[in-house]
This record gives C-alpha cells, structure tokens and sequence, in this order.
C-alpha cells in the first residue's frame, strides 16, 4: 500500500463517526436514486406488458394493397431488423340483415393470421388474437368463424348485392354464402363482388378488445369472418402486423419504414413505442413519468452531492495543517487530490453495495406490499389474491446506478480535493487560524475601522452575554462555518415541506371524487340495461321480466345480500300551473335552456325521471311521505311521490340543493306516436309534442311541433299522493338527485299495470356484501352471474362500490407510502448532512475553545456559547429554509392550479416536524460534539495546535 | 509575602511503561510583584508547570496555593473562574479568537466575567499597549508583534494575581522581542504585576529578578538575583 493510500485509510479510521455518517450519506442516496429508477423501471415495465397483453406487440401495421404487397412481404421476410411479422389477407366486406339487433351491418372477411418471421407464439403475439368461444378456428379452404353474436342468428338478404346470408340460424356446421372481393365505397357499402362462395361455420369467437386493436378489429367494419390461412388468393388488401429491434429512436424507425410501407402510409403502434423507448412529444403520460424520475433524481442528485461534498470539505478543512505539510514535504498536488479522492472512493466501496442493495429491497417490499394498488392501476380487473408487479432489474440499471453512485462521489469530493491540493506550505505552518470573512463582513468591519466605530453589539450578546457575543461573531465573521449549516438546514426544511405538501395536495386531488358518493349506501349495485329496445310497451314489459329474473338470481351468488330491485325510466309528462317551485323552475331553466318546458306559473311538460320500486318499499315510502300508500292495480289512477330534491354539483367540489316542486297534485302521462318526440309547454300553456329533425344537408336541426291530438297515442293520470323531502336511502344507489330533471317514485304495479306509458330499459339491484366476503372476487362472481342470466336480453355492469374504495384506498395509501419513504430518506439525508457539518464544525474549533478555557471560559459558560450558536444557526435555518418552503409549495400549488381547484395550504404537520427535526439534529450534533471536546484536555488542545 | 506557593508537584502524562513523568515532586513559591523566568532546555517540564500554575492542567499529585488556597481542590466551573479572575496568559502563539476583534480579546475575561468593561482601564492599556487605531482590527489584520501585544492586554485587563508567559517572543523578532519584555517588564515595574516567564531567551532570563532552571521535571537551581 502506497504512503498516501495509507494516509487515507488512516484518516478515515480517525474520523470514525464522519465516517460512517457519510457512508449513511452515501447508502441513503443511492438507495434513495436506485429506488426511485428502479421504481420508474418496473412501472414502466408493467405499462409495456399490460400494452403488449391488450394491444399486441405490434410496433408498425399496415394495409398493403396487391400491388405493393409484394416486395413489402418479401422485405419484411429478409430484411433483418424484423423479429416477428404477420398477414391476413382481406377478401372484402359484406353487407348483412338480420332477424336479431346486431349493432353493426358491416361484415368484413380475412383470413387467420400466417406467421411471416418469429415463432407462431410471437407473431400471435403481435395482436390481440380473438378467444376461440365455441367449436374450432377455421383450417380447411370453405371453413369460415364467425363471432359469437352471429350465433342463432340468421342472416338474410338484403338486395344489396354484396350481402352474407345464411340457412336459417346460424350453428356449427351451418352453412353461410359470403361475398368475396366487395371494396367499401365512400359511404361504406361495399360494392359490388367479384364472386361468392359458400361456407361452413366451424367456430364462433368472443372478438378481445374495445379499443379496436386485435385481430378482428376493423375500422371500417364492425365484425369480422376469418376464414383460413390460404383461403384469399386474391385479397383486396393484405394487413401486416411487424415487430423490430435495432432502433434507438422513432426518427429511425420511420425511416426504416418508410420504404418499406410508403412515406407517412402505415400505423405506428405508440403507446407502445413509448413505453419501449422510442417516445415522441405526444405521449406525455411517458414524458411526464420520465420528467418526474428527472426531478426527483435531480433533488437526490443535488442533495447528495451537497451532503457528501459538506462531509468532505469538512474533511479536507480539519486537515489543512497536513495537507500543508505534506505539501511542504514534497507531495506534489496531483498526489493531494488523489488522497481525498481516494478517500471518497473508499467511502463508496462500502456505501454504494449497501444502498444498492437496500434500494432494491427496498423497492420490492413497497412492490409487494402494495400490490392491490398496482392491479388496479395497471389491470383494471381484480381478484382477492393481488399479483402486483414484479421488480424489474436489470443489470444495465444496476451498472448505471453504480455508476451514477460514483460518479455523484468522484463530483462531491472533487472540490475539496482541489481545495486540498492548493493548501500552501507557508498556510500550514503559519500557526495563527485565519478567518476568512465573507465579503459582506469585510466590508462592514472595515467600514467600522475606518469610521472608527464600534460593532455594533450583537442581538444574541445582549440576550446571552459573553456566550451570545462569541456565538454572533462566529456566525458573522467565520463565513464558511455557518453559511453549511444554515444552508444544509434550510435544504433539510425546503425538503421536509416539499414532500410534505406534494402528500398533502395529491392525495386530497384522490380524494375529492370520493366526496361525491355519499348517498350510496350498498356496497355493490348491478346494472341492467335492457338491450332491445322499441315500442315503450315492449321495452317496459321486457324490463320488468329482466328485472323478474335478476330479483330470481339475486340470491344465488356467494357473500352477497340482495335488496330490492329499482325499476328506471323516464314518462313524458304534463303537470298543470303551481306544480313546479320558483327555484325549481330557475334551476330548471338552467340546465334545459331553450327547450320550452317550464312556465312562469308553475306547469311542466317534458321528460320526467319515475322510479319504480317494489310494493314495500312503496307502502315504506308512502308512511314517510306522510300518505295513504295506494296502488295502481286498476291502471287508472298511478300513484306517485314527488321527490322534492335535487342536487346541483358545483365545479368547486359541493353540492347546492333545490326544492323543485312546487304543490303537485297530478300529472298527465302520454305515450307519443313518435318515440323520438318529447313533450313541450306552448306559448299559451297547452302542452305539443315536438321533435328534433336533421335538416336534410346535415347543417342542423330543425324543431317540429305536432299538436297532443295527433301525436299521442295513449294517455293516463298520475296522482301525486305526497313528496319526499329528502332522497330516502332505498333509492340512494339510483343516483335519482344528480339529474337536472323532475323525478317522481312510484310503485312498480303502475308500471305492470300501464307498460306503454314509460319508457323503463334500466334497472338497479342493490346487494350488501357479507362480512369476510373478498369484494372482488366476489364482485367478479356477480358479474358472471348477472351475464349469464340477461344473456343477449341486455347488458349488465356490475358497480362494486367496496372494490372501487378499496381500490382508491389502496392507491391513496401506495402514494402516501411513496411519499412517506421519499420524505423519510430526504430528511436522514438532511439530518446525516447537518450532524457532519455541525459536529465537525465545533470539533475543528477545539483549539479555539481550549483557548477560550484557558482564559477562563467554564464549562457552563462553553455549553451556554454552543447552544447560543446552535440556536442562531437553527433560527437562521429554520427562517431561510420556512420562507423559501413556502415559495416551493406555494409554486407547487400554482402548478397544480390547472388541474384541481383546492385551496392553498402549508402541510402544517410537516412544518411542525421540520421544526422539530431541526431542533433534534441541532441537540443531537451538540451533544456529540461537546461529548468529543469534553473528552479533550485543554493542554493538549493547546499543544496539538502548536505541533 | 507569597503569592503562590506549590509542594511536591508531580505530573505523570500516560500511563504504564509509556508514562512519562513531566514533572517530578517540584516545590516553589513566588512571592507578590516578582518577576519569576523558569529556564530549561525543551521536553523539561517548563510548560507544565506553568499550565499547572494557571488552573489549566490537574497535577497528578501535590498542591498549588494561590494566595493560600488550593487551586485544584475547585470544581471546573470555579477553576475557570480562578483562571479568568487570577490568572493572566501569554503564549508563544498569542492564541487569540480569530473572529472576536482587537477590543473583544482583550476584553474577554472581563466579559467571561459577566461585568462591565472598565473603558478607562481598557483605553490606558490599549495605549499602554500601543495598539491605539487597531481596536477593531481582527487578529489576522495585525502583526505578530501587535497579535502578542492583544494577548497581553488580554492577560493584564482583569489585573490578575498572576501574569503567566510562555515563551512570549519565541515567535517574534527581536526588536518586536524588546518591546514585548518592555511592555512586561513595566507591568512588574509599574504595577507590582506578578511576572512568570518561561523562556530560552537568555537576555529575556537576564531582567528577571529570579531564574529558576529546570531539567527533567526537576528544579535543579534557583537563584536569585540583584
């Protein structure tokens, strides 16, 4: 070992407590960096793979026509930056009408994919494949699958020339006639074809993904045949579905493409592109992911940098003598430097490992124990036993953060390496300790001298006496020793409030939808939507037998409570003058401005919101009300309670409340001839059916008046037999208030008794959850139950309020455990900077106090002088550091100003703890640092110096 | 009649077979107004026995009385107050506050003290002293000569029973050397001060009223002169 590795080794060992409070330094930051990276890195990750798992791996697609297919297929089979790439060819689009209400007419034919490059897995892999649902894809030529809603539909002509038909229903095995070679022209409607041919359905499958990004996915036609590989010889385009490697930016992916597909002619995956890397301006939820690992990491950075270049400045500042005389020996300055830089990779031998490591444990427990959150947020679907992600490292990111670690240490130590290896010989051995003034105190000590006046004396003096006047001057004149610990504190207490009002700002951003919720009072609601939709008659009739055979299988899921059904739907409706408040009828007003429903005297005609519950419930109602519950057996009279409520929902997160009715007696219900009418007030109170036309160039609409007597086709008298003043807890989950119309609730027998004169699709089933039961699991169970009973009679969507908080509750907590760790670290950062700088700042003045105590300083009047010090330097701290935390948040704040309205706040809890963790580093380093001058004797303090 | 009187003072500095034994069962007393050199050749005890007279070291054994009491029988806090009342130190490296100026060191014991500055005795010394113009001057605004002449207002300013020095112009030229032993010299003169001054000097041993030689912890002469 070389003199000066010895040297070093040596002083590090002297200096064990600094030493090993800057090793915490180190293994704090780096801890701190490798967290927060390989936090970014596994998010990342999991946004990839959830990317790939929902939208397939593609990174560039196209339709080639014939002419260019060609050369582009025999590219992509060579051309060696491809790793997976696939075709279907398109045959064409058919036309279809059918006896059932499929949503689209528009059928396009392809066929399965055929793997181009890549195993078969991989290239599958490029899209989202569709799920086999029944029978078998298709193999042979004359083989055809069609997606699951074609099943037990038949398919029939209709005139247009390119149009798919069927034998009857549609089954396995059934046979259907498609049309092959039909473009779509402008329109939409494919043309004319080239041929048709027969075939027959081997299978039936579930098409993957709203977001039109699989297999069968077509923006130009709603469902897709796939018929076999090898069944298109002549396809009107063939899509390609490519993957790549080799590319650093999306610049030079383009230009790969470009002749391949044509300038600007094909579709580049990404959002996917950005989670790999090649991101472009617009994917700013990567951007801003990325932008804020850069800010934190830049704070780590800073603060690391700070925090080691402090200890090592004091380092370099307690061995000026020896540097000195080591210069004065002949140590030349390059050896100088390399001591202390030798030190500080000494330091990070041991420090980088441990926050490596400590890092990466860390971030796998945060991983682990915050599982639920990350399902939620990167699967949307749920389950009792939460995955989570994994951690994701890999050895590149470990070298990077081992070399970002270093290369932070080499940066901190650099400095005071160069400030040692300027010490002069003749400073060394000089023996008196210069101050050096900061310019400011120069300047005022000379401007004293050469005035001759007096320094003025110092605040603290006059408070604690000779203790104060020494503590003053310290601080004034020995610029270096105070200005550190001023400023590492004031760094300590901007961190703290930082991190403080970043939890304090977010999670009340997370938490303000949560609000809104408040009159629910289930803890799941499934909601049925009626799927066939037609006369009000049918519609209704087929409600109330959906919402017959959800009450029937309400009971048969596991861990599930039922309550009473919820019948929905809206009535056009007359109610004559004094019906409707002033308020109502302002608020009213508001929101269907224009419409011509509301009148000055108090009548309304137009669309009301009914409520239908069961016969319980209504005679329950009717008893608050104060009313003598009737039914509507008859048909003639239908009871109803008027719900007096409304809530208005202000912008600024409250709810304003409106008493809309004003005395409602009855209410005139009328069944329209044109569905798509609604009933409105004329100038001189009657009440006329109207209808929004599109005028025929598709520039507007145009408003068409009917009079009632020929527009209405059966009629019928509500009688309001009381109103609610407040929305009773039955129908909490109906969201009855939020809606700016006139909403009445009546006893589900009217709606048996009067079908036709409401239109009711919807229906809601209320279930509490037993206790022990897992929401999502179970949640799940109910959706497949409610599934399988609406079948294609509708469609059902399970609200799982106890999955939706427990979900919101568990990213609530991930980001307040986040910010927890992040603001916990920051402040041993803080804490391990301040002790360094103060600690050492009082042990390299023991000459100084020896002094002082051999002029007859005790040691009172000593421990008086350093908590006279510690005390200013804390004020001081605590001051800069306050008011310039407040500037932080306060900038905090204006920034998140755009996104959420929340008033400004200091996070007080923090200031609190800032405070008193400024207190405690400063009693804690005190403490230290009289334990170490105490144990120094004043003689040898004394002669030490003149050594 | 006797200031300050030491019995069989000994010093052990370590313990074992590193223990060295700085002063060994020495025993002298200095009486009011003397002006005392102790001489010796380096590593022979002179600064020990001096930090011992101040109240700054503990002696392993033996006792120092100053004006009759024993000075290491007080607890810290009143051995301070003996070495700020008592006692007044000059050392060879002057050792002043770097951040307190000219007025502020010199002032210090008084202010330690918790009294009030005496601001006619602090301008007579401070003109005595020849540092007139430089009172709030920092020491490293000031020469060597001038640093040593603050610390000596520093020792005088309480008028203490005794003026400790150790080696005052060891590090000083000889002209600043001269005016150093003056401004001391007159102290004893004028004022009657007390005087010990460890030195290697020989003209600064030659104006002593008394020379005591030690060697290897030991008093081996003391003599007394005209």
């Amino acid at each position: 070992m070389g003199v000066f590795a010895s040297f070093t080794l040596r002083s590090l060992r002297k200096n064990r407590t600094r030493t090993v409070v800057t090793v915490i330094g180190v293994v704090l930051s780096t801890a701190l960096l490798t967290g927060v990276v390989a936090t970014a890195t596994s998010i990342a990750s999991a946004l990839l793979d959830r990317t790939v798992a929902t939208e397939g791996s593609w990174q560039v697609y196209d339709g080639l026509r014939p002419a260019e297919a060609d050369s582009a297929l025999g590219q992509l089979a060579t051309d060696t930056h491809v790793t997976a790439a696939m075709e279907s060819r398109v045959a064409g689009y058919a036309s279809y009408a059918s006896d059932a209400d499929l949503s689209t007419t528009t059928l396009a034919i392809q066929t399965s994919p055929r793997v181009l490059r890549g195993s078969a897995d991989q290239a599958h892999g490029l899209t989202v494949m569709p799920t086999v649902r029944s029978g078998r894809e298709p193999e042979a030529p004359g083989e055809v699958m069609l997606p699951v809603t074609f099943a037990g539909v038949t398919l029939t002509d209709d005139g247009s020339g390119a149009c798919a038909t069927s034998d009857g229903a549609i089954e396995l095995g059934s046979a259907v006639t498609l049309p092959m070679g039909a473009a779509l022209d402008e329109n939409g409607a494919p043309g004319a074809p080239s041929t048709t041919r027969g075939f027959t359905v081997v299978g039936f499958y579930v098409p993957q993904h709203f977001l039109r990004n699989d297999f069968t996915a077509f923006e130009e036609a709603g469902t897709t045949a796939v018929v076999s590989p090898n069944d298109v010889p002549s396809p009107l385009f063939t899509r390609v579905w490519v993957s790549t490697d080799g590319f650093s930016s999306r610049e030079s992916l383009k230009d790969w493409a470009a002749p391949i597909f044509g300038t600007e002619d094909y579709y580049l995956h990404s959002y996917l592109l950005a989670f790999q890397g090649l991101a472009n301006d617009e994917n700013t939820a990567v951007e801003s992911l990325r932008d804020m690992v850069a800010v934190i990491g830049g704070v780590i950075v800073v603060a690391a940098i700070g925090m080691i270049g402090n200890s090592f400045s004091i380092s370099v500042a307690e061995r000026t003598r020896q540097f000195g005389l080591l210069s004065s020996l002949g140590a030349s300055k390059r050896q100088l430097r390399r001591t202390v830089l030798m030190e500080a990779a000494a330091i990070g031998l041991v420090g980088i490992p441990l926050g490596l490591a400590a890092g990466l444990a860390g971030v796998a427990a945060m991983l682990g124990s915050s599982a639920r959150a990350f399902d939620a947020m990167f699967r949307g679907s749920l389950t009792g036993t939460a995955q989570g992600i994994p951690l994701v490292i890999s050895p590149a990111l470990v070298a990077g953060m081992v070399a970002t670690s270093f290369l932070v240490l080499l940066a901190s130590a650099w400095a005071p390496a160069w400030r040692a290896s300027r010490v002069s010989a003749i400073d060394a051995i000089r023996q008196q300790r210069d101050v050096r003034l900061s310019r400011g105190a120069r300047r005022a000590v000379e401007r004293a001298q050469a005035a001759g006046t007096v320094p003025r004396t110092p605040l603290l003096e006059r408070i604690m006496g000779l203790s104060g006047l020494l503590a003053s001057r310290n601080l004034s004149r020995s610029s270096s020793r105070g200005r550190t610990v001023v400023v590492s504190l004031a760094l300590s207490v901007v961190l703290i409030v930082l991190s403080g009002a970043i939890s304090l700002y977010m999670v009340r951003l997370m938490t303000i939808g949560n609000d809104l919720g408040a009159t629910s009072r289930s803890d799941m609601v499934l909601a049925v939507m009626n799927a066939h939709i037609s006369d009000q008659g049918s519609t209704s009739k087929g409600t109330l037998g959906l919402a017959r055979d959800i009450q029937a299988m309400s009971d048969r899921v596991d861990g599930l409570t039922p309550g009473k059904v919820i019948v929905s739907g809206t009535v056009q409706a007359a109610l004559p003058a004094g019906s409707v408040s002033e308020a109502g009828q302002a608020f009213l007003a508001d929101y269907n401005a224009g419409m011509g429903n509301i009148s000055r005297d108090g009548s309304y005609a137009g669309t009301m919101i009914v409520s239908f519950v069961d016969d319980d419930t209504w005679a329950a109602l009717c008893k608050e009300a104060g009313a003598s519950g009737t039914t509507a057996e008859d048909g003639k009279s239908l009871p109803a309670l008027a719900l007096n409520v409304l809530a208005e929902w202000t912008s600024s997160n409250g709810a304003k409340v409106a008493a809309p009715y004003g005395s409602p007696t009855t209410a005139t219900a009328y069944e329209l001839r044109d569905q798509q009418s609604f009933l409105a007030l004329m100038p001189d109170g009657g009440a006329v059916a109207q209808t929004w036309e599109s005028t025929g160039d598709n520039t507007g609409v145009t408003r068409r008046q009917t009079g009632l007597s020929d527009a209405i086709a059966d009629s019928g008298t509500i009688s309001f037999v009381g109103s609610l003043d407040s929305l009773p807890a039955q129908l909490g989950d109906a969201s009855l208030t939020a809606s700016p119309m006139l909403v009445a609730v009546m006893p589900v027998s009217a709606l048996e008794a009067r079908p036709n004169l409401f239109l009711s699709a919807s229906i809601l089933m209320p279930f509490s959850l037993a206790e022990g039961a897992d929401p999502f699991d179970t949640g799940n169970a109910l959706q497949e139950a409610a599934n399988a009973t609406v079948g294609t009679d509708g469609s059902a969507n399970v609200v799982n309020k106890v999955a939706e908080k427990e979900t919101a509750d568990a990213i609530v907590g991930l980001f307040k455990l986040l910010v927890t760790i992040f603001s916990v670290v920051c402040m041993l950062i803080a804490v391990a900077n301040v002790f360094n700088t103060l600690s050492t700042s009082i042990i390299l003045r023991t000459h100084e106090f020896a002094v002082l105590q051999s002029v007859g300083l005790g040691p009172k009047g000593f421990r008086r002088m350093l908590v006279a010090e510690c005390a200013s330097y804390a004020l001081r701290g605590l001051g800069f550091g306050l008011l310039f935390s407040a500037g932080v948040v306060w900038l905090f704040w204006s920034a998140l100003q755009p996104v959420a309205n929340v008033s400004f706040e200091l996070p007080w809890g923090y200031v609190a703890g800032a405070i008193m963790g400024v207190v405690a580093v400063l009693g804690l380093s005190v403490a230290y640092a009289l334990r170490r001058s105490h144990a120094l004797n004043i003689v040898d303090a004394l002669r030490a110096d003149a050594i | 009649m006797d200031i300050l009187s030491i019995e069989h003072l000994t010093k052990v500095y370590g313990t074992g077979p590193a223990a060295v034994r700085a002063l060994d069962d020495v025993s002298l007393t200095i009486a009011a107004g003397e002006f005392v050199a102790i001489v010796g050749s380096s590593g022979s005890g002179k600064s020990t026995l001096m930090h011992l007279m101040g109240g700054v070291d503990r002696p392993t054994s033996g006792t120092v009385r100053m004006n009759g009491e024993d000075v290491y029988k007080r607890s810290d806090e009143q051995l301070a107050v003996f070495r700020r009342r008592e006692v007044g130190l000059v050392y060879q490296f002057y050792n002043l506050i770097p951040v307190l100026d000219v007025e502020e060191n010199i002032t210090l014991p008084v202010r330690m003290d918790g009294r009030k500055v005496n601001e006619q005795r602090l301008h007579a010394l401070v003109s005595s002293l020849g540092l007139k113009g430089c009172e709030h001057h920092l020491p490293n605004q000031l020469s060597g000569g001038q640093q040593q002449r603050v610390a000596i207002g520093r020792a005088l300013m309480n008028s203490p029973a005794i003026v400790l020095a150790d080696e005052p112009t060891g590090n000083l030229d000889s002209k600043n050397s001269a005016e150093i032993m003056r401004l001391l010299r007159s102290s004893n003169k004028d004022l009657h001060q007390t005087l010990v001054v460890i030195t290697h000097d020989e003209d600064v041993a030659l104006m002593a009223q008394r020379v005591i030689a030690i060697e290897d912890g030991r008093i081996v002469s003391d003599e007394r002169r005209g």
